[in-house]
Protein backbone atom coordinates (compact mmCIF):
# COMPACT_ATOMS: atom_id res chain seq x y z
CA UNK A 1 0.00 0.00 0.00
CA UNK A 2 1.54 2.87 -1.36
CA UNK A 3 1.59 6.28 0.64
CA UNK A 4 -0.79 8.94 -1.50
CA UNK A 5 0.86 11.80 0.25
CA UNK A 6 4.49 11.20 1.20
CA UNK A 7 7.22 10.40 -1.24
CA UNK A 8 10.15 7.57 -0.16
CA UNK A 9 13.05 9.22 0.71
CA UNK A 10 11.86 13.00 0.89
CA UNK A 11 9.51 12.95 3.71
CA UNK A 12 11.59 14.06 7.03
CA UNK A 13 9.86 14.35 10.81
CA UNK A 14 11.27 17.74 11.71
CA UNK A 15 11.30 18.05 16.03
CA UNK A 16 11.49 21.10 17.31
CA UNK A 17 13.23 21.91 21.27
CA UNK A 18 12.39 18.77 22.75
CA UNK A 19 14.45 19.97 25.29
CA UNK A 20 13.92 19.20 29.56
CA UNK A 21 13.45 22.73 30.15
CA UNK A 22 9.83 21.87 28.28
CA UNK A 23 9.45 18.30 28.76
CA UNK A 24 11.05 16.76 31.89
CA UNK A 25 9.25 16.95 35.75
CA UNK A 26 12.19 19.12 36.35
CA UNK A 27 12.22 21.58 33.35
CA UNK A 28 12.53 25.25 33.80
CA UNK A 29 9.10 25.40 31.85
CA UNK A 30 7.19 22.19 32.91
CA UNK A 31 5.12 23.78 35.36
CA UNK A 32 3.28 25.87 32.27
CA UNK A 33 3.35 23.27 29.46
CA UNK A 34 2.50 19.91 31.66
CA UNK A 35 -1.67 20.98 31.51
CA UNK A 36 -1.73 20.81 27.46
CA UNK A 37 0.91 17.97 27.46
CA UNK A 38 -0.30 15.55 29.74
CA UNK A 39 -4.10 16.03 28.35
CA UNK A 40 -3.10 14.81 24.81
CA UNK A 41 0.07 12.47 25.94
CA UNK A 42 2.44 14.68 23.88
CA UNK A 43 5.37 13.23 25.46
CA UNK A 44 4.67 9.98 24.76
CA UNK A 45 2.83 10.81 21.06
CA UNK A 46 6.40 12.75 20.28
CA UNK A 47 7.90 9.15 21.47
CA UNK A 48 6.03 7.10 19.39
CA UNK A 49 5.92 9.37 15.98
CA UNK A 50 10.16 9.48 16.15
CA UNK A 51 10.54 5.55 16.37
CA UNK A 52 8.19 4.61 13.60
CA UNK A 53 9.94 7.11 11.60
CA UNK A 54 13.18 5.38 12.56
CA UNK A 55 12.07 1.95 11.99
CA UNK A 56 10.70 2.48 8.39
CA UNK A 57 13.55 4.64 7.43
CA UNK A 58 12.37 8.61 7.89
CA UNK A 59 15.26 11.09 8.45
CA UNK A 60 14.38 12.55 11.57
CA UNK A 61 15.81 16.35 11.91
CA UNK A 62 16.19 17.99 14.89
CA UNK A 63 15.69 21.69 15.47
CA UNK A 64 16.90 22.94 18.55
CA UNK A 65 17.18 26.50 20.19
CA UNK A 66 20.17 28.09 21.06
CA UNK A 67 21.48 28.10 24.65
CA UNK A 68 21.26 30.30 27.00
CA UNK A 69 24.56 31.97 27.82
CA UNK A 70 24.98 35.33 30.02
CA UNK A 71 25.65 38.01 28.08
CA UNK A 72 23.58 36.15 24.77
CA UNK A 73 21.55 38.98 24.23
CA UNK A 74 23.86 42.57 24.07
CA UNK A 75 24.17 42.13 20.56
CA UNK A 76 20.13 43.19 20.60
CA UNK A 77 18.39 46.48 21.29
CA UNK A 78 15.55 44.91 20.71
CA UNK A 79 14.71 41.58 22.55
CA UNK A 80 11.66 39.38 21.50
CA UNK A 81 9.19 38.35 24.66
CA UNK A 82 10.49 34.91 24.64
CA UNK A 83 13.88 36.18 25.05
CA UNK A 84 12.77 38.22 28.07
CA UNK A 85 11.56 34.89 29.20
CA UNK A 86 14.23 32.91 29.13
CA UNK A 87 17.08 35.63 30.32
CA UNK A 88 15.14 35.85 33.45
CA UNK A 89 14.88 32.07 34.46
CA UNK A 90 18.06 31.03 32.09
CA UNK A 91 15.96 28.89 30.22
CA UNK A 92 17.84 26.27 28.18
CA UNK A 93 20.97 27.02 29.95
CA UNK A 94 24.34 25.81 28.20
CA UNK A 95 26.16 23.12 30.21
CA UNK A 96 22.75 22.56 32.44
CA UNK A 97 19.83 19.90 32.97
CA UNK A 98 17.45 21.68 30.60
CA UNK A 99 19.47 22.47 27.62
CA UNK A 100 19.69 18.58 27.22
CA UNK A 101 17.17 16.63 24.92
CA UNK A 102 14.30 14.93 26.70
CA UNK A 103 16.15 11.29 27.39
CA UNK A 104 13.26 9.29 25.55
CA UNK A 105 13.86 11.82 22.31
CA UNK A 106 17.71 11.91 22.49
CA UNK A 107 18.92 12.27 18.65
CA UNK A 108 20.53 8.59 17.22
CA UNK A 109 23.24 8.17 14.46
CA UNK A 110 21.47 8.72 11.20
CA UNK A 111 19.35 11.74 12.35
CA UNK A 112 20.34 14.92 10.85
CA UNK A 113 20.69 18.07 13.64
CA UNK A 114 20.64 21.64 12.15
CA UNK A 115 22.31 24.63 13.79
CA UNK A 116 20.60 26.26 16.68
CA UNK A 117 17.80 29.06 16.17
CA UNK A 118 18.15 31.77 18.28
CA UNK A 119 14.48 33.02 18.21
CA UNK A 120 11.80 31.33 17.11
CA UNK A 121 11.52 29.63 13.63
CA UNK A 122 14.10 26.55 12.88
CA UNK A 123 14.72 27.59 9.71
CA UNK A 124 15.63 31.18 10.79
CA UNK A 125 19.18 32.06 10.24
CA UNK A 126 20.17 27.62 10.74
CA UNK A 127 21.38 25.50 8.28
CA UNK A 128 18.14 23.24 9.03
CA UNK A 129 16.88 24.28 4.90
CA UNK A 130 20.60 23.21 3.34
CA UNK A 131 20.82 20.29 5.32
CA UNK A 132 17.09 19.14 4.34
CA UNK A 133 17.42 19.96 0.86
CA UNK A 134 20.94 18.13 0.49
CA UNK A 135 18.94 14.98 1.51
CA UNK A 136 16.20 15.92 -1.05
CA UNK A 137 13.69 16.28 1.40
CA UNK A 138 10.49 18.20 0.03
CA UNK A 139 7.77 17.07 2.25
CA UNK A 140 8.19 17.67 6.34
CA UNK A 141 6.24 16.85 9.41
CA UNK A 142 7.00 19.21 12.01
CA UNK A 143 6.03 18.20 15.83
CA UNK A 144 7.83 19.53 18.88
CA UNK A 145 7.03 22.36 21.33
CA UNK A 146 5.41 24.83 21.30
CA UNK A 147 2.39 24.72 19.78
CA UNK A 148 2.06 28.34 18.72
CA UNK A 149 5.57 29.56 19.10
CA UNK A 150 8.35 27.35 17.79
CA UNK A 151 6.42 24.77 15.69
CA UNK A 152 4.12 27.35 14.00
CA UNK A 153 7.03 29.84 13.00
CA UNK A 154 9.01 27.05 11.31
CA UNK A 155 5.96 25.89 10.15
CA UNK A 156 5.24 29.31 8.26
CA UNK A 157 9.00 29.35 7.61
CA UNK A 158 8.31 25.53 5.68
CA UNK A 159 5.48 27.24 3.61
CA UNK A 160 7.80 30.40 2.25
CA UNK A 161 10.23 27.83 1.04
CA UNK A 162 7.58 25.51 -0.49
CA UNK A 163 7.64 22.60 1.65
CA UNK A 164 4.91 20.00 1.59
CA UNK A 165 3.85 20.56 5.89
CA UNK A 166 2.21 18.59 7.60
CA UNK A 167 1.32 19.30 11.42
CA UNK A 168 0.02 16.84 14.03
CA UNK A 169 -2.57 18.05 16.43
CA UNK A 170 -1.74 16.04 19.38
CA UNK A 171 2.53 15.91 19.08
CA UNK A 172 2.95 19.57 20.02
CA UNK A 173 1.75 21.41 23.05
CA UNK A 174 1.79 25.42 24.34
CA UNK A 175 1.61 26.96 27.71
CA UNK A 176 -1.93 27.44 27.69
CA UNK A 177 -5.21 25.57 26.40
CA UNK A 178 -6.17 28.78 24.18
CA UNK A 179 -2.53 29.25 22.54
CA UNK A 180 -2.52 25.47 21.93
CA UNK A 181 -6.03 26.20 20.10
CA UNK A 182 -5.01 29.04 18.35
CA UNK A 183 -2.28 26.90 16.58
CA UNK A 184 -4.01 23.44 15.91
CA UNK A 185 -7.70 24.68 16.20
CA UNK A 186 -6.93 27.57 13.67
CA UNK A 187 -4.07 28.62 12.42
CA UNK A 188 -2.68 24.80 11.76
CA UNK A 189 -5.62 24.51 9.10
CA UNK A 190 -4.51 28.21 6.99
CA UNK A 191 -0.78 27.05 7.05
CA UNK A 192 -0.27 23.06 6.43
CA UNK A 193 -0.72 21.02 3.60
CA UNK A 194 -1.94 18.06 6.15
CA UNK A 195 -3.25 18.38 9.45
CA UNK A 196 -2.90 14.94 11.48
CA UNK A 197 -3.08 12.92 14.47
CA UNK A 198 -0.49 10.79 15.78
CA UNK A 199 -2.19 7.67 15.18
CA UNK A 200 -3.14 8.58 11.21
CA UNK A 201 0.78 10.07 10.61
CA UNK A 202 2.15 6.56 12.27
CA UNK A 203 0.61 4.53 9.94
CA UNK A 204 1.11 6.88 7.02
CA UNK A 205 4.88 6.42 8.46
CA UNK A 206 4.20 2.60 8.36
CA UNK A 207 3.29 2.30 4.96
CA UNK A 208 6.39 4.09 3.58
CA UNK A 209 8.27 1.36 5.55
CA UNK A 210 6.56 -1.47 3.37
CA UNK A 211 7.13 0.52 0.41
CA UNK A 212 10.78 0.99 0.93
CA UNK A 213 11.32 -2.83 1.61
CA UNK B 1 -6.25 28.32 37.17
CA UNK B 2 -2.50 27.85 38.22
CA UNK B 3 -1.47 27.38 34.78
CA UNK B 4 -3.05 30.97 33.70
CA UNK B 5 -1.67 32.53 36.98
CA UNK B 6 1.48 31.41 36.46
CA UNK B 7 1.24 32.61 32.43
CA UNK B 8 -0.07 36.17 33.15
CA UNK B 9 2.71 36.88 35.77
CA UNK B 10 5.32 35.61 33.29
CA UNK B 11 3.53 37.87 30.19
CA UNK B 12 3.12 40.71 32.60
CA UNK B 13 7.12 40.42 33.50
CA UNK B 14 7.66 40.39 29.94
CA UNK B 15 5.35 43.69 29.21
CA UNK B 16 6.96 45.87 31.33
CA UNK B 17 10.45 44.85 30.62
CA UNK B 18 9.67 45.44 27.14
CA UNK B 19 7.98 49.28 27.77
CA UNK B 20 10.86 50.87 27.44
CA UNK B 21 10.80 49.91 23.22
CA UNK B 22 7.98 52.69 23.16
CA UNK B 23 9.40 55.70 21.77
CA UNK B 24 9.22 56.18 17.62
CA UNK B 25 11.18 58.86 16.42
CA UNK B 26 10.27 59.99 12.80
CA UNK B 27 13.23 59.08 11.32
CA UNK B 28 13.03 55.33 12.35
CA UNK B 29 9.53 54.33 12.45
CA UNK B 30 7.38 53.14 9.66
CA UNK B 31 3.89 52.07 8.51
CA UNK B 32 3.66 48.61 7.08
CA UNK B 33 0.82 48.29 5.64
CA UNK B 34 0.97 44.41 4.95
CA UNK B 35 -1.93 42.78 2.54
CA UNK B 36 -3.64 46.37 2.12
CA UNK B 37 -5.21 45.90 -1.73
CA UNK B 38 -8.64 46.34 -3.29
CA UNK B 39 -9.17 42.05 -2.48
CA UNK B 40 -8.50 41.80 0.86
CA UNK B 41 -10.06 44.91 2.01
CA UNK B 42 -13.74 45.24 0.16
CA UNK B 43 -16.37 45.40 2.36
CA UNK B 44 -14.20 46.33 5.37
CA UNK B 45 -15.17 50.22 6.15
CA UNK B 46 -14.16 49.73 9.69
CA UNK B 47 -10.82 48.55 9.31
CA UNK B 48 -10.58 50.93 6.24
CA UNK B 49 -11.06 53.96 8.26
CA UNK B 50 -9.20 53.11 10.97
CA UNK B 51 -5.88 52.79 8.76
CA UNK B 52 -6.45 55.87 7.27
CA UNK B 53 -6.64 57.20 10.54
CA UNK B 54 -2.81 55.90 10.92
CA UNK B 55 -2.08 57.20 7.98
CA UNK B 56 -2.89 60.80 8.95
CA UNK B 57 -1.03 60.23 12.34
CA UNK B 58 1.72 58.83 10.21
CA UNK B 59 1.98 61.58 8.01
CA UNK B 60 1.53 64.48 10.28
CA UNK B 61 5.28 62.38 11.96
CA UNK B 62 7.04 62.43 8.92
CA UNK B 63 6.59 57.96 9.30
CA UNK B 64 7.73 56.00 6.71
CA UNK B 65 4.85 54.31 5.21
CA UNK B 66 5.49 50.80 3.01
CA UNK B 67 2.85 48.92 1.06
CA UNK B 68 4.08 44.85 1.11
CA UNK B 69 1.44 43.45 -1.65
CA UNK B 70 0.62 39.63 -1.81
CA UNK B 71 0.87 38.55 -5.32
CA UNK B 72 -0.65 35.55 -5.77
CA UNK B 73 1.07 32.28 -5.04
CA UNK B 74 3.49 30.59 -7.39
CA UNK B 75 4.23 27.31 -5.29
CA UNK B 76 4.81 23.91 -5.64
CA UNK B 77 2.77 23.26 -2.13
CA UNK B 78 1.28 26.47 -1.75
CA UNK B 79 -0.71 26.71 2.25
CA UNK B 80 -4.32 26.69 2.54
CA UNK B 81 -4.08 30.23 3.06
CA UNK B 82 -1.67 31.28 -0.18
CA UNK B 83 -4.49 29.60 -1.68
CA UNK B 84 -7.36 31.37 -0.01
CA UNK B 85 -5.62 34.99 -0.63
CA UNK B 86 -4.88 33.95 -4.48
CA UNK B 87 -8.45 32.48 -4.85
CA UNK B 88 -9.62 36.18 -3.54
CA UNK B 89 -6.95 38.13 -5.88
CA UNK B 90 -7.88 36.22 -8.97
CA UNK B 91 -12.23 36.90 -8.19
CA UNK B 92 -11.60 40.99 -8.70
CA UNK B 93 -10.76 42.99 -11.15
CA UNK B 94 -7.84 45.17 -9.76
CA UNK B 95 -7.61 42.58 -6.68
CA UNK B 96 -3.90 43.48 -6.62
CA UNK B 97 -3.90 47.34 -6.32
CA UNK B 98 -4.18 49.09 -3.04
CA UNK B 99 -7.99 50.54 -2.88
CA UNK B 100 -8.06 54.15 -4.30
CA UNK B 101 -8.66 56.13 -1.15
CA UNK B 102 -5.04 55.15 -0.20
CA UNK B 103 -3.13 57.94 -1.87
CA UNK B 104 0.34 56.57 -2.50
CA UNK B 105 3.05 59.46 -2.15
CA UNK B 106 6.60 59.45 -3.70
CA UNK B 107 8.00 58.89 -0.50
CA UNK B 108 6.07 55.75 0.30
CA UNK B 109 7.77 52.33 -0.51
CA UNK B 110 5.43 50.03 -2.81
CA UNK B 111 7.59 46.47 -2.74
CA UNK B 112 6.77 44.30 -5.59
CA UNK B 113 3.96 41.51 -5.01
CA UNK B 114 5.30 38.44 -3.22
CA UNK B 115 3.87 35.03 -3.45
CA UNK B 116 5.33 33.95 0.21
CA UNK B 117 3.12 34.71 3.00
CA UNK B 118 5.79 36.57 5.21
CA UNK B 119 6.70 40.17 3.55
CA UNK B 120 10.04 39.48 4.37
CA UNK B 121 10.88 36.70 2.63
CA UNK B 122 12.55 37.12 -0.62
CA UNK B 123 11.80 41.05 -0.76
CA UNK B 124 13.84 44.00 -0.49
CA UNK B 125 12.24 45.10 2.77
CA UNK B 126 14.98 43.95 5.21
CA UNK B 127 17.46 45.83 2.91
CA UNK B 128 15.35 49.12 2.30
CA UNK B 129 14.85 49.44 5.87
CA UNK B 130 18.15 49.23 7.15
CA UNK B 131 19.55 51.24 4.37
CA UNK B 132 16.90 53.48 6.37
CA UNK B 133 17.96 53.03 10.03
CA UNK B 134 14.53 51.86 10.67
CA UNK B 135 13.77 50.22 13.93
CA UNK B 136 10.48 50.95 15.20
CA UNK B 137 7.84 48.53 12.52
CA UNK B 138 3.85 49.59 12.89
CA UNK B 139 2.63 46.34 10.87
CA UNK B 140 -0.87 46.04 10.41
CA UNK B 141 -3.75 44.71 7.48
CA UNK B 142 -6.37 42.25 6.92
CA UNK B 143 -6.47 38.60 7.15
CA UNK B 144 -4.25 39.63 10.00
CA UNK B 145 -3.15 35.60 11.19
CA UNK B 146 -2.01 35.05 7.76
CA UNK B 147 0.37 37.17 6.15
CA UNK B 148 0.50 40.07 9.43
CA UNK B 149 1.28 36.89 11.36
CA UNK B 150 4.53 35.12 9.44
CA UNK B 151 5.79 38.77 8.84
CA UNK B 152 5.57 40.46 12.56
CA UNK B 153 7.34 36.68 13.53
CA UNK B 154 10.04 37.23 10.34
CA UNK B 155 10.20 41.41 11.91
CA UNK B 156 11.26 40.22 15.39
CA UNK B 157 13.47 37.56 14.18
CA UNK B 158 15.17 40.52 12.48
CA UNK B 159 15.63 42.70 15.06
CA UNK B 160 12.98 44.83 14.95
CA UNK B 161 10.88 46.23 17.54
CA UNK B 162 7.39 45.42 16.50
CA UNK B 163 4.06 47.45 17.06
CA UNK B 164 0.68 46.04 15.93
CA UNK B 165 -2.51 47.79 16.61
CA UNK B 166 -5.80 45.78 17.68
CA UNK B 167 -7.83 47.97 15.73
CA UNK B 168 -5.73 48.15 12.39
CA UNK B 169 -5.98 44.59 11.59
CA UNK B 170 -9.16 41.87 10.67
CA UNK B 171 -9.61 38.82 10.20
CA UNK B 172 -11.56 36.03 8.23
CA UNK B 173 -13.70 34.88 11.42
CA UNK B 174 -14.00 35.82 14.99
CA UNK B 175 -11.74 32.25 16.07
CA UNK B 176 -8.68 33.52 13.65
CA UNK B 177 -9.07 37.23 15.51
CA UNK B 178 -8.64 35.38 18.67
CA UNK B 179 -5.82 33.23 17.46
CA UNK B 180 -3.84 36.17 16.27
CA UNK B 181 -4.36 38.25 19.49
CA UNK B 182 -3.56 35.05 21.83
CA UNK B 183 0.05 34.33 19.71
CA UNK B 184 0.70 37.88 18.69
CA UNK B 185 1.95 39.16 21.95
CA UNK B 186 4.40 36.00 22.39
CA UNK B 187 6.31 37.83 19.67
CA UNK B 188 5.16 41.47 18.68
CA UNK B 189 6.89 44.01 21.62
CA UNK B 190 4.05 46.19 21.71
CA UNK B 191 0.51 44.98 20.95
CA UNK B 192 -1.65 48.34 21.88
CA UNK B 193 -4.74 50.12 20.61
CA UNK B 194 -4.00 53.22 17.67
CA UNK B 195 -5.53 55.37 19.94
CA UNK B 196 -2.46 54.06 22.73
CA UNK B 197 -0.63 54.18 20.07
CA UNK B 198 -1.08 58.00 19.09
CA UNK B 199 -1.18 59.44 22.53
CA UNK B 200 2.30 57.50 22.89
CA UNK B 201 3.19 59.30 19.25
CA UNK B 202 2.03 63.25 20.52
CA UNK B 203 3.70 62.72 24.09
CA UNK B 204 7.34 62.35 22.64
Amino acid sequence: MASKTYPIGKTAIVIVDPYNDFMSHWGKLWPLLRKVSLKYNVRENLKKIVTAGRENGVLIAYAPHLHYVPGQFSERKYLHPSHVGIKTARVFEKGKFGSRFYDSLLPLQGDLISSCHSCSSGFADTDLHEQLTQNDITHIVIIGYTSNTCVEATARSAVDLDYHVTLVTDAVSSWTPEDHYAAVGVNYNELASVVTSTGNIIKDIQSLGKDHV
Amino acid sequence: MFNHWLNQTINALASFRMKKYQTYPSTKTAILLINVQNAFMAGQNELSSELQRLLILAKNNKFLVIYAPFGGSAQNFPSPAQQKLTQLLEGMEQGIKEPDEYEVSQEDIVLQARHTLSAFNATELDAQLRSRNIEHLIAVGPYANLSLDSTIRDGVQLGYHLTTLYDCISAERDEELKAFNVSMPRYAQTVISLNKFESIVQKS
